[in-house]
């Protein structure tokens, strides 16, 4: 019983190490690409990776308890509202930039 | 929806008891009337098929295999190559049919790092792509080909 324990201690802190890690490559990304929209896929790397590393690595270090259902809460609010706001945010952004076709190639299928 | 409301209050309040059971009914009982008589909704998510079910959760997994996955290669974007990324906007058309689906697979676009959906007009997407190689195939994406298997089979309404 305390080497399942043991396992899941370290698989959770790893998990947690690593989302924090893929949040700093987020805020990184954020600073290294240049225009707005490539920005948010940067953003938007730390919403689902991230976001997905660290609170499955809590749960893991919580065990199975009320704190992992309400953190599953937390996946399902976050995921519902992230791409609604993303969706927003670019759509705006490609509503209002007068010489889009300098940003990016524009392209019909 | 009025179970998922007191399954909500009963995760909430963090213990079951018959104080908080009792109360946990009439507020669900409440906010049950209140969604379907003032906001008009109509969820019907649990009582669906089975089959249904087993599709969505099927389909749920797989979205976040490939979240994990385009997570990963737009990661390896950020540390390689930031300056040298063609970004790129693409119109296609998507063969969904219902509303619902085409929300679906918006939320699956924009969810998975790397691709945005920007404009949904009718049948036609909008996708925003941060390099050419992940917008490839995006007008036969594996979640439209799921999405129309599910659309398609009788049991979805």
């Amino acid at each position: 019983m305390s080497v399942i324990h043991e396992i899941a201690t370290g698989a959770g802190l790893a998990l947690f190490l690593f989302g924090l890690f893929v949040f700093f490559s987020a805020v990184l990304g954020l600073f290294r690409f240049d225009y707005v929209l490539n920005r948010m896929h940067a953003a938007a790397v730390g919403d689902s990776l991230g976001i997905f590393c660290v609170l499955i690595g809590l749960m893991l270090l919580h065990g199975w308890s009320l704190s992992a259902g309400k953190t599953v809460l937390i996946f399902v609010f976050l995921w519902l509202t992230s791409p609604v706001a993303s969706h927003l945010i670019a759509g705006m952004e490609v509503d209002t930039v007068p010489d889009l076709e300098k940003e990016c190639e524009v392209e019909e299928r | 929806m009025f179970l998922l409301f007191f399954l909500l209050w009963l995760l909430l309040s963090g213990g079951v008891s018959m104080h908080i059971c009792l109360w946990g009914l009439a507020v669900s009982a409440v906010i049950t009337w209140f969604c379907r008589r003032v906001l008009g909704y109509d969820w019907h998510i649990l009582l669906g098929d089975p089959r249904k079910l087993w599709a969505m959760a099927r389909y749920f997994a797989h979205l976040v295999a490939e979240m994990l996955k385009a997570g990963m290669t737009v990661m390896r974007l950020v540390y390689t190559k930031p300056k040298h990324i063609e970004p790129r906007l693409i119109w296609f058309r998507t063969p969904l049919r219902t509303d619902r689906h085409k929300a679906l697979l918006s939320d699956s676009i924009t969810l998975t790092a790397g691709t945005i959906t920007v404009r949904a007009e009718g049948d036609r997407l909008l996708v925003h792509t941060l390099d050419a190689p992940l917008g490839e195939g995006i007008e036969n994406s594996s979640f439209q080909q799921r999405l129309m298997k599910m659309e398609e089979s009788p049991w979805s309404k």
